[in-house]
């Protein structure tokens, strides 16, 4: 393993802590934030950049939403889809994760900007 | 290039953010801001997530010595302290944990603060009618009572504190789900809260009068078709105290000079404000000794409220050195106002007396400032009201005081427009009128409860009582103005203060009965008492389930918790066994189709139950509100119909009497021919099925009719239930109707040693929407199953791990 992707495994796994830290106390946006900050410090082009962070986002917010709905039976997802347009709690699992997907990419994109603008990378 | 390149990405996702943390307005819902409401950290994920109690250590400045609370598995909380103050601080924490959304909302519900959280232009205009009819000045006037009594009103504040810990130890993303979709947060809890609940209660059970319809009627029909149509006391009545009774006391004042009324209309009325519906009311009873089989009494109690998700009702039972109580709680109230202890049961149904009168202002001129009572100039009071809104700017409505009330009508620069509003609910009361439930909880035997009732003042109840001792009794209990004969029942001259009450009924004058012969007592929101009775009222009163509920006991022995359970979910209709042979007496039979004669035949098969499955009842139903609707086509075709009184569905019941079959009041007044109740029943029969489009291969169940369904409070529709099949309509025991129906079902068995009870309420304990407690109960409530209720001792929760300490 090179020494680039060694670090980029240890931003990445520091994303992930750090956003499920951090969102239990911090607003929601601070999955952007996160993103942005480890963007920076990938090494990687843009796209793939952001390719990983939609990803993450997704994953991250999507599995949560998952394993909640899991222990609780579906009781209150079933109650908010309805609010939603009868949609079922997958779809809502699904729009959370979609959410945070985007959410993170915007911020990796930032990141992504933010890196070449200073370092040119 | 170079910053522009930096910047758009910047730029948008500042966009994106902004999108998701901010609610979506559309035209016709205000949806939750995406980001932190889908976050499974901080949005509606984590309540799914949340423990419906976290057991445990729960750190507190204000338990000295501990306090333990058992949830079992019913999510009853079993709160154990060593002081009373402890044990409502405990219960406050214990209420807000499960219903903290609903508090907030039936206090901003009563002090018209709803449009400031929910947004809409009708909550607009309700906010406003709430201030004008006094609901925040009546409040602050039950706090100023309530203060006077220190050691109480201290219970009082230790409830609001546990309420007020529990807040502060939410952090944001514990709130409710609610508070996430609406965009607030929880306020502190403060006994005026408390006592805006208080007033929330007294709006639904003693707010409902009809002096402007009444008035307006009144002048439509004349006096002599008005009197005919709305008696004062229908003879058949069973009275709530037994119409044999005899009283032994003399009236303080019995003025026989009928209340100076307009004989004129000065304007038509047009109501403002929201009254109860019908359909609302109550039953209980009790049943002595010598009737069961357990040979101690048995109590019944179930009141029918607005049936709403999260229940109007949360279960609770209290155990200190001085008390052990187990009942239902409203959220915010600290007491249980309906419940038991080792010795006695209790219960409440409404009282229907009027309390609540209007008076015409006799302004001096059309600014509004002043007015005349006999002859001397008053000077209003004014308050401004600010009512804040939703995403918009508050808006302010002045509030005129006069000494008969808030003025809730009026058009200013017109010196003849100004209606004010006298409700019972507004006066200072002598003490801490919940005491009376503290005091209940206490008590051991029937002086006790007598003593306990006399804190109370309103809304009026039917208190029902029972005692392991052997004593059954029934008081028509709260402050129940002196009148003169009639006043109350129209809209009253505000220029002379002859027209004010004449102060309270004492309470050793009010309707009491302790250990009738018969065996026991009971109510059903009828008429208190028979018209012997020393002092005059007059107001709203049921004609049928209190008949029922007499002749079901009646006569009968050995009765068991199994026998009450069958008669409070009894569907029987007395007014469809009364009425439905003289309507199809009424019919010609020789002109009827097949499918029209199946109909029939249907009806006369019907057991006269309002069962889901019923199809006589649906039939039945739609006949006699088809039969009702043309006999008062007087009324209904006025154009002023939405401002008039409609008679009491019993005045049916006398008009088909054979001597009153060609009464005025059939001759339908869009025809040139004189009808009779004859022509009457025909032709609305043959419109019912016409209505129905009746076939009797498919006719529709009365159940898929009612379509009974339980609404969240705020109407959210994933927070409701589902469609429920039940039975029930308003003048059976099962009064389901009209969104309204058994809030509450609770039949206990008294014993030497600890009374058994059978309880069970549409809803859960739980005001949370992801919680298993929900609505857990509704399947129960709906098949008239109860459940058992726990009255454990301290001992029996050693050991147990669902336990909270303080």
């Amino acid at each position: 393993m090179t020494k680039t992707n060694l670090s980029n495994i240890l931003v990445v796994i520091g994303y992930v802590v750090a956003c499920i830290l951090f969102q239990t106390i911090l607003p929601w946006y601070i999955i952007i934030i996160c993103a942005l900050v480890s963007a920076y410090f990938i090494t990687a082009k843009p796209l793939q950049k952001i390719s990983l962070f939609f990803l993450l986002g997704f994953i991250i917010w999507g599995i949560s939403a998952y394993y909640i709905d899991h222990q609780s039976s579906s009781r209150l997802s079933s109650r908010i889809g309805v609010l939603f347009g009868d949609q079922k709690p997958a779809v809502l699992i699904g729009i959370s994760g979609l959410i945070a997907a985007i959410s993170s990419a915007f911020g990796a994109w930032c990141g992504t900007s933010l890196s070449t603008f200073v370092r040119g990378k | 290039m170079k910053y522009i390149k930096l910047m758009l990405p910047f730029l948008l996702t500042l966009a994106w953010s902004v999108f998701l943390n901010n609610p979506i307005v559309t035209a016709d819902e205000t949806l939750p801001a995406l980001g932190p409401f889908l976050s499974p950290f901080t949005g509606f994920w984590h309540n799914a997530y949340l423990d419906d109690v976290k057991f445990g250590k729960i750190n507190n400045q204000f338990v000295k010595n501990e306090a333990t609370v058992y949830w079992d598995d019913r999510l009853v909380p079993h709160i154990f302290a060593q002081g009373e103050a402890e044990a409502f601080y405990v219960s406050g924490y214990s209420i807000a944990s499960q219903r903290l959304w609903q508090m907030d909302m039936l206090s901003r519900s009563a002090s018209g603060r709803l449009a400031e959280v929910l947004g809409g232009e009708r909550l607009i205009q309700r906010d406003i009618t709430q201030r004008r009819l006094g609901m925040m000045f009546g409040a602050e006037n039950s706090l100023k009572g309530w203060q006077k009594d220190s050691l109480n009103y201290a219970l009082l504040k230790a409830y609001c504190a546990g309420v007020n810990d529990y807040i502060h130890n939410l952090s944001p993303r514990d709130y409710p789900v609610e508070y996430k979709l609406m965009g607030f947060k929880p306020e502190s809890w403060t006994p005026l809260k408390s006592a805006s609940i208080v007033k929330y209660m007294a709006q639904s059970l003693c707010s409902r009068e009809a002096d402007l319809e009444s008035t307006n009627t009144r002048n439509l029909l004349g006096d002599s078709l008005f009197n005919f149509l709305y008696p004062p006391y229908f003879k058949e009545q069973s009275p709530v105290i037994p119409a044999d009774t005899k009283w032994s006391f003399a009236p303080l004042t019995k003025d026989t000079v009928t209340a100076n009324q307009f004989t004129e209309l000065r304007y038509l009325y047009q109501r403002e404000n929201e009254v109860p519906p019908p359909g609302q009311g109550s039953n209980n009873w009790a049943v002595s000794g010598e009737k069961t089989q357990s040979g101690f009494p048995i109590l019944c109690n179930d009141p029918h409220l607005r049936l709403t998700l999260p229940s109007i009702w949360f279960e609770n039972h209290i155990n200190t050195p001085t008390i052990d109580a187990y009942g239902v709680s409203v959220p915010g109230i600290p007491f249980i106002l309906i419940g038991f202890n080792k010795n006695v049961a209790w219960g409440e149904t409404n009282v229907g007396q009027d309390v609540a009168d209007w008076y015409q202002i006799n302004w001096t001129d059309s600014s509004h400032q002043s007015y005349l009572i006999d002859g001397e100039v008053r000077k209003v009071t004014t308050k401004i009201e600010e009512i804040k809104l939703k995403n918009k700017a508050s808006i302010f409505d002045t509030v005129r005081y006069t000494d008969w009330g808030p003025v809730v009508t009026e058009k200013i620069n017109d010196a003849h427009h100004g209606l004010a509003y006298h409700w019972i609910a507004h006066e200072i009361p002598d003490k801490f009128e919940s005491a009376t439930f503290l005091n209940l909880m206490k008590a051991k035997n029937y002086d006790d409860y007598y003593n306990a009732l006399k804190n109370y003042s309103n809304p009026a109840q039917n208190f029902v009582f029972a005692s392991n001792g052997g004593d059954i009794a029934l008081t028509v209990n709260g402050n129940l103005p002196i009148k003169r004969i009639g006043q109350g029942l129209f809209v009253q001259d505000g220029a002379t203060s002859a027209n004010a009450w004449h102060g309270f009924i004492p309470y050793e004058h009010l309707p009491r009965v302790k250990n009738p012969p018969r065996g026991f007592v009971s109510s059903a929101n009828q008429h208190s008492t028979d018209p012997s009775y020393p002092y005059y009222y007059n107001g709203d009163f049921e004609n049928y389930r209190g008949r029922i509920i007499n002749n079901a006991l009646s006569g009968k022995n050995n009765l068991t918790p199994i026998d009450m359970m069958q008669l409070q979910n009894s569907t029987f209709s007395l007014k469809a066994q009364e009425t439905l042979p003289l309507l199809l007496s009424l019919l010609d039979n020789t002109t009827l189709t097949s499918e029209q004669s199946e109909a029939v035949k249907v009806l006369r098969d019907w057991d006269f139950s309002y069962d889901s499955a019923s199809i006589g009842a649906l039939i039945f139903h739609t006949w006699f509100r088809s039969f009702y609707k043309m006999t008062l086509d007087e009324l209904y075709s006025s154009k002023d119909s939405s401002n008039l009184l409609y008679p009491e569905s019993f005045i049916i019941h006398n008009l088909l009497d054979p001597v009153n079959s060609k009464h005025k009041i059939f001759d339908v007044m869009s025809t040139p021919q004189t009808e009779t109740a004859k022509d009457i029943a025909n032709t609305s029969f043959l419109f019912t099925l016409n209505e129905l489009k009746f076939n009797s291969k498919t006719a529709q169940s009365w159940g898929k009719y009612l379509n009974t369904k339980i609404p969240h409070m705020a109407n959210l529709p994933g927070f409701s239930s589902e469609i429920l099949l039940t039975g029930g309509t308003s003048d059976v025991l099962n009064a389901i109707s009209n969104g309204s129906g058994p809030s509450w079902r609770m039949i206990v068995e008294l014993s030497k040693d600890s009374p058994k009870a059978h309880v069970i309420f549409p809803g859960g304990q739980s005001g949370h929407p992801g919680s298993k407690y929900y609505a857990n109960m509704i399947n129960d409530w709906k098949t008239g199953s109860y459940q058992t209720a726990k009255f454990m001792g301290r001992s029996s929760i050693e050991g147990n791990s669902r336990v909270q300490s303080f």
